[in-house]
């Protein structure tokens, strides 16, 4: 069986750890402590090696020790080729300028895309627990998260994307409207590199999410014994029910269209106000929309059954089941999702649960199947 | 006690180092020490050097490239091919493209590329001196090299637009998998273009 084991992993002046190396366990790590002790932030370690940022979406400055001026990571991890090296420094050069080295294997790669998802992560943490009543943004992420680990050439697509909005949003800001004819000239070169690399994202994601739509239906009935059915519909600039048929350069072409229409309301606005970076989908559970309609209890249920689809999937189109990364979520579900998730899990792919104590589950579990780690101001004490 | 560093005159040598491009405090402190150590003449002709090509360098008036002369070599020659411009965003990237011998037509240097972030427009590149120099009839194909990254691109598309209505064949340098690069490491995006852009053999 094709696997992917995180063996061990060593850490330097990163978050609060000063200096640590941590060997796991293939199948279950609980990473125990009090608050502010530093649990989260071996997650984030992981996490950083997998996507190269942050999960918490701060700066290389922020992750670095207080008071030093670099943070290293370096991971050993065994796919289906054998075992590797996956290494990252980041160096203060300048005021708000970091310089940082990938390794893999210990040659030089030159992109983020070179190394995204070999160490392939899943995330799972309270926030995602509002994935069904969250603002779209956490939605959004959830799809570009896990494509960017999947596709190596997406992060280039959405990097452009980002790239002409600003310049796009730059330009709407400077706008004179004297020269209205000029600034649409201008406006339409920026769009075209808008719609020609939204066109690819939104194409990607329709692709993941009618994947996810099917192996979703399967894990919603088997979480609530069939009672609740899953449903996901994503929502672009037009919405129309044959959206999912369509092909890139048709959607490039709707794109640019809309990008044309919205000028005279985002000239009034002076930003972009349409296009896939604002995009979301919807979550229905049995056919109402689950944002309004269901229960709590219902979309917690919907959220855990996205990240396990989320796990599914990868081991779909990857052959192997990503790392699940659980921040402080596992004490968060109840007794029988916490039972289901193990159960589906457990053994498939290797788990790492940060909480402030063991919980009832885990305790029935054999002791060489999870490994203990307290962590205590930085120090990872392996019990 | 007071702590000793560098005499005022060496600090500022350093500080005027540390704002070239590419170098930090660093670079800039070795920079400085090798210059000093170095022979007079060699210091002094660095300086010279400096000085001679702030004093000669200009813009060539055709091409916007950089000359010693009114005009710049590649305009004032008689054996190139006039009726096809390549326009490029920096004269580095002239001399990338001489080197490859396979070009014989004229350059166009814009200096530079739109992007608003850093506040530069259509009005700020050399535009205007394109448009002008295509108004004779005789330049038959523009070849536009300007990079592949967001700007090079808006860049390329904007000025393709403005010279649609002259008639004139537009053309963007092909993207492909680098010669001698292995198709497994190449990357999805470029791959894709690549594929799109292919060529009957």
């Amino acid at each position: 069986m094709a696997i992917l084991r995180l063996n061990s992993l060593i850490m330097r002046n990163f978050r609060n750890y000063k200096e640590a190396e941590v060997s796991f366990n293939p199948r279950l790590n609980l990473i125990l402590g009090d608050n502010a002790q530093g649990k989260t932030n071996l997650l984030e370690a992981i996490a950083y090696l997998s996507l190269g940022s942050s999960f918490r979406e701060q700066g290389d400055d922020k992750l670095r020790r207080q008071g030093e001026d670099f943070f290293f990571l370096r991971a050993n991890y065994s796919n289906k080729s054998g075992s590797h090296l996956l290494s990252v420094g980041s160096q203060s050069v300048k005021a708000a300028h970091n310089r940082r080295l990938w390794k893999r294997d210990e040659n030089p790669c030159r992109k983020v895309s070179e190394i995204a998802g070999l160490l392939h992560t899943v995330v799972f943490t309270p926030e995602d627990l509002q994935l069904v009543k969250s603002s779209p943004e956490v939605r959004r992420k959830f799809l570009d998260r896990e494509m960017v680990q999947l596709y190596s050439g997406y992060y280039l697509y959405l990097n452009n994307y980002r790239r002409a909005l600003q310049q796009r949003n730059n330009l709407l800001k400077q706008l004179d409207y004297s020269a209205s004819v000029q600034a649409d000239e201008q406006l339409a070169v920026w769009e075209e590199q808008l719609a020609e690399n939204g066109a690819v994202i939104i194409k990607k994601r329709l692709d993941l999410l009618h994947l996810l739509n099917e192996i979703g239906q399967k894990i919603q009935a088997e979480l609530t014994d069939c009672r609740e059915q899953l449903r996901l519909q994503y929502l672009s600039v037009w919405s129309a029910a044959d959206i999912e048929k369509i092909e890139p350069a048709e959607i490039a072409a709707r794109l640019r269209q809309a990008y044309v229409d919205g000028r005279p309301e985002d000239k009034r606005r002076r930003t972009t106000l349409l296009g896939p970076h604002r995009d979301d989908f919807r979550i229905y559970i049995n056919e109402t929309e689950g944002r309004y309609y269901a229960s709590q209890g219902q979309q917690r249920t919907a959220a855990l059954a996205l990240k396990l689809s989320e796990l599914e999937l990868v081991w779909q189109i990857s052959g192997y089941y990503p790392l699940l990364l659980l921040d402080d979520v596992f004490s968060e579900l109840d007794k029988n999702r916490r039972r289901e998730l193990l159960r589906l899990m457990l053994g498939k792919a290797q788990i790492f649960i940060t909480a402030t104590e063991v919980a009832g589950e885990l305790q029935s579990l054999r002791s060489e199947d999870y490994q203990l780690f307290e962590i205590e101001n930085g120090c990872i004490l392996g019990a | 006690m007071a702590l000793y560093f560098y005499p005022p005159s060496v600090e500022e040598l350093i500080a005027a180092l540390t704002k070239l491009p590419g170098v930090g405090p660093k670079t800039a402190q070795r920079l400085a020490m090798h210059l000093l150590h170095a022979r007079e003449e060699d210091a002094a002709g660095l300086a010279e050097a400096i000085l001679q090509a702030r004093e000669r360098v200009r813009r060539c008036h055709i091409c916007g490239n950089l000359t010693d002369e009114e005009t710049c070599p590649v305009c004032q020659d008689e054996q190139r091919d006039t009726t096809t411009i390549c326009v490029v965003e920096q004269p580095g990237d002239c001399i990338v493209v001489e080197k490859t011998g396979q070009y014989q037509g004229l350059y166009h240097v814009l200096h530079g590329a739109l992007s608003p972030m850093e506040g530069i427009g259509p009005n700020d590149l050399n535009m205007a001196s394109l448009m002008q120099r295509l108004q004779n009839g005789n330049v038959q194909e523009v070849i536009m090299a300007t990079n592949t990254g967001v700007e090079g691109e808006a860049t390329a598309l904007y000025l393709a637009r403005q010279i649609k209505p002259l008639n004139i064949k537009v053309s963007r340098l092909a993207y492909g998998v680098a010669v001698g690069g292995d198709l497994e490491y190449t990357d999805e995006a470029t791959l894709g273009r690549a594929l799109q852009g292919r060529l009957s053999i």
